[in-house]
This record gives structure tokens, sequence and C-alpha cells, in this order.
């Protein structure tokens, strides 16, 4: 938890602006529960089995719940390459391009303007992870 | 003991302590840089060897000759010295730079608790700049 928000703080000093809101927490409760989505369990299994779930499960869970006050897609963003890093993944960015990556951020993150259902945006968003993903050969 | 020894004892001390100094200094000159210990050692030897050099010409020619070689050799040190000052003066530029820019400022403020972290936020800087300028929130 203290990683994302230190992301949000790195954000926000890197892009926000004079209206930036450092390390600001909105919602500490929608924080816990967007970093503790990936090791949820539902009647005893793990709902996100694979590490590609858990990563779109962390990202849709960031920009489902909003917990700082600015900047949470580029967290969320930020939060997917931290997780890949150490969890020792890389993103295949022939896969997950910067065009992509817009995309598939701002889809999650408006799906109930857009009016799209969420389950359908997860859905998306687990199948670039599917692609993109991949462990890192040492 | 002579004049001439004295000056010898003097010089020799004088360009120790100068070899010693600026190898202590480049030391941590080296250790601030990124190469790590390697460097810092080299050039640490290299200042000392330097000063005992000046320290035996001085020897050989006398007591006013000692002084200026020990100060030769001093320059030598600090010269040295000043080389990795002017080192850190400009890593402190080119961190002042970035700062400027913003990207050692979020560095600076954000103030990264682990350090994979901090690689994966500045990695994904690199590789998706756009995206992070268009996600507006």
């Amino acid at each position: 938890m203290q990683d994302v928000v230190d992301l949000h703080k790195a954000v926000s000093t890197e892009f926000g602006g004079n209206q930036a809101h450092p390390g600001v927490i909105e919602s500490q409760f929608g924080l816990v529960s967007a970093v503790q989505r990936p090791q949820i369990t539902t009647l005893g299994r793990e709902a996100y089995p694979n590490f590609p779930d858990k990563a779109a499960a962390l990202v849709f869970a960031l920009l489902q719940s909003r917990p700082f006050r600015g900047g949470n897609r580029r967290v969320a963003l930020a939060s997917l390459l931290a997780f890949c890093a150490l969890n020792e993944r890389t993103i295949d960015s022939r896969i997950f391009d910067e065009k992509a990556a817009e995309n598939i951020v701002k889809r999650a993150a408006g799906y109930r303007e857009l009016g799209i259902p969420p389950e359908n945006v997860f859905r998306e968003l687990r199948d670039v992870m599917n692609r993109a993903i991949v462990a890192t050969a040492n | 003991m002579t004049h001439g020894d004295k000056a010898k004892a003097k010089a020799g001390k004088t360009s120790q302590a100068s070899g010693s100094k600026s190898s202590s200094k480049a030391g941590v000159e080296s250790k601030a840089g990124e190469n790590g210990k390697g460097p810092g050692k080299e050039s640490g030897g290299k200042s000392a060897a330097e000063g005992k050099a000046g320290g035996k010409v001085s020897v050989k020619k006398g007591g006013p000759a000692a002084k200026t070689d020990a100060k030769a050799a001093g320059k030598g040190g600090s010269a040295k010295a000043g080389a990795a000052g002017q080192a850190a003066a400009e890593a402190k530029g080119s961190d002042a730079s970035k700062g400027s820019k913003g990207r050692g400022g979020a560095e600076e403020a954000g103030g990264f608790s682990n350090p994979i972290v901090a690689d994966a936020f500045h990695n994904g800087l690199k590789r998706y700049p756009n995206a992070f300028r268009k996600l507006t929130d």
C-alpha cells in the first residue's frame, strides 16, 4: 500500500501541476480494497489464480475505487508496471503499447460513463494482460 | 638532525598528508558516484603515489624546493580533489536541471521506499510518456 502512495506522490509531482495533491488519500477503504483485490478468495479458491488476472484485478480495482483525489488513472498504470516489476514479470510493449495502455485505462476508468458493463471491461483488460505479460528471462 | 633531514621529514609529512587527503576525498566522491568502490580505490591509489613522488623529488633539491614541491604535490592532490569537486558539482548541476524538469523533483519529493518500484516507475515514464501525459483525471 505504501508503494501505491509513493507512486501517487511521484505521479502527482511529475504530472499534476499546481493542483496536484501528492499522497492525499480520499478513500482509505478504497485503497486497501484495491491493493488487496488480487489476493481475494471466493469459496476457498483464489478469485484470480493467474498473474495476469491479478494484475488486471489490481488495475481495475484502482480505477473503480479511485482512492486518491487526482491522478488515479496514472497511478493505476504505474501500479501495473510496479506490480509486474515486483513479481519479476515484464510487459511486452509491442502488445501493450502507449496507445493500448491509454485506451484500456480510459475505458476501464470510464466504463460507467461509456455505458459498458464492468465485467466486459475487466475481460478486455484481462485479455490484454494475458497477452502482454511475460515472465522475465533471467 | 640536519636541515635537509628536517626538510625531508616536512616534505614527506606534507606530501603524505596531501596524498591521504586527496585519496580520502576522491574515495568519497567515487562512493557518491555510480560506479561504486572500484574507481574510488584507483583514484585514491594514484593520488597517494603522486604525493610520495613529490616527497622524493623535494629531498634531492633541498629546503625551499621541498616546500614548492610539497605545494606542487598538494596542488596535484587538490587538483584531483578539485576535479572530483567539479564532478560532484556537475552531478549536482545535473540533478538540479532534472529537478527543474520535474523528474528529479519527483524522486526527491516522492521518496520511494522500494527501489524496485522506483525503477519500475522511471522505466514506465520512459516507455509510456504520452500515455502518462494524456491520462488526466
